[in-house]
């Protein structure tokens, strides 16, 4: 049974409630005029995003000494890119949050998994003077969920894709594809564009196993880069990994032109920097409710 | 890095994807250890190092020092080791991000150093895996992901 790509998408659900508030906040933290009054509605038109938004802010993560006590408070003092990667992350746990049976992902992994990228991404930019390390975080968060739908059908043809995994030597996505007809990235940035996420966003999710083939297609190939990385470094890691595993490709010639320390030795210092963010992700599981 | 003799406690290792998880077992004393390996060797890294036990060198010592510290003797360990699956990476061809072959390489030397034998291991693939040791029986385990648990 394999359906069309424009017939999966049209299953898809509409877009899940408080996606709208983070994509509309989004849409207007990305405008240089923003009206803080209506952004400060937007938000607080969702009273459970308001007080998980709170929540997070004046956790330790953020340090602020005085209390973060609403809306307002929280755009002025968080500022606009880091609101935004709070508010996506908030609202992404309703979908990310979700037992995957076609990945062998139980509930809470994917969430994890998204997670640890999103950290990941964001200190990746951070090293690499990307321009915007919050943004990395929210596609780091949101690479794959094209997972939520490819899954069920990667289910039915789980041993078949392992199959051409092994026997043609080529990556878990590039097996879906052949498969399947399509793979989770694909499909993942026709949801974003369902959805309506900003257009960095849908671009970054379609190419985040293979940045090397997004030129022309991708207007930000460093951050589709970035999440690259991020993504098989969190895989590697073993962060709420799947059944697809390890069965993707890192391309080095990535890490070189992120200007990253490409050697084995240069490799393990990343990983142990990396490894060291696990208490940012732990505290992000908890202070996300 | 975990060390316990009390009833009911199983040790464990999860999410292992290149990283190690090392069981160690005194079935006298009923005393296991389990260390989870993320890097072969802390020499090569370059800042001063709060947590040595990320490192092959320097967590297994560790780990063996503490245990002999309550009671192990070294000739009755029991040695297993699960984890260091790698990174599909059959384009380059390279070795550069097979971090599981070399942490496998590295706890297999650092053992043998310390003159201890690798009983039994389940290492390699491209897949996670969890590795547990129950300190009441001594009986390891692995799970891999999408698998049923099994003895080892
Ligand atoms: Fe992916």
């Amino acid at each position: 049974m394999v359906l069309d790509v424009d017939e999966l998408i049209n299953k898809v659900d509409v877009l899940p409630h408080n996606f709208h508030i983070a994509v509309k906040a989004a849409k207007l933290l990305d405008d240089f005029n923003v009206d803080i009054n209506e952004l400060s509605q937007t938000i607080g038109s969702d009273q459970a995003l308001v007080t998980q938004l709170l929540k997070l802010c004046n956790s330790a993560e953020y340090g602020f000494s005085k209390k973060i006590s609403s809306v307002n408070d929280a755009i002025t003092r968080l500022g606009f890119k880091t609101l935004k990667s709070l508010v996506f992350a908030i609202v992404s746990k309703g979908s990310l949050n979700k037992k995957l049976e076609g990945y062998d992902l139980d509930k809470g992994e994917l969430w994890r998994n998204s997670l640890t990228c999103a950290v990941y991404s964001k200190y990746l930019a951070e090293i690499t003077k990307y321009k915007d390390p919050e943004l990395a975080f929210t596609a780091g968060l949101l690479r794959d969920i094209g997972k939520l739908i490819v899954h069920q059908y990667v289910k039915s043809k789980y041993k078949k894709i392992l199959k051409v995994v092994e026997s043609e030597k080529i990556s878990f996505y590039e097996a879906e594809s052949q498969v399947l007809g399509y793979n989770h990235s694909q499909i993942g940035a026709k949801i974003a564009l369902k959805w309506n996420f900003p257009k960095v966003l849908v671009e970054t999710i379609e190419f985040h196993h293979n940045p090397e083939i997004a030129e022309g297609k991708c207007e930000d190939i460093k951050l589709a880069s970035i999440v690259h990385v991020a993504d098989s470094m969190s895989m590697m890691l073993g962060a709420g990994l799947g059944n697809d595993g390890m069965m993707y490709s890192m391309n080095i010639k990535i890490l070189e032109n992120l200007g990253l320390d490409a050697t084995s030795s240069g490799i393990e210092n990343l990983i142990s920097n990396m490894v060291d963010l696990d208490s940012q992700i732990d505290s992000l599981m908890s202070n996300i409710g | 890095m975990e060390i316990s003799s009390k009833p009911g406690t199983v040790l464990a290792a999860p999410s292992l994807g290149s990283c190690i998880g090392l069981g160690i077992y005194d079935p006298v004393i009923k005393l296991g250890g389990m260390v989870h390996v993320v890097l072969p060797d802390s020499g090569k890294i370059e800042r001063d190092e709060e947590k040595p036990g990320k490192y092959a060198d320097t967590a297994i010592p560790e780990m063996l020092k503490k245990m002999i510290s309550m009671g192990a003797v070294k000739s009755r360990l029991i040695v297993k080791m699960a984890g260091g699956a790698q990174m599909f990476n059959i384009q380059q061809g390279s070795n550069i991000l097979n971090i599981g072959m070399r942490n496998t390489i590295a706890v297999k030397a650092v053992l043998s150093k310390e003159g201890l034998e690798i009983k039994k291991a389940d290492t390699g693939g491209n897949k996670g895996r969890t590795f547990k040791l129950d300190v009441v029986t001594g009986l390891f385990s692995v799970k891999l992901i999408g698998q049923e648990e099994l003895e080892l």
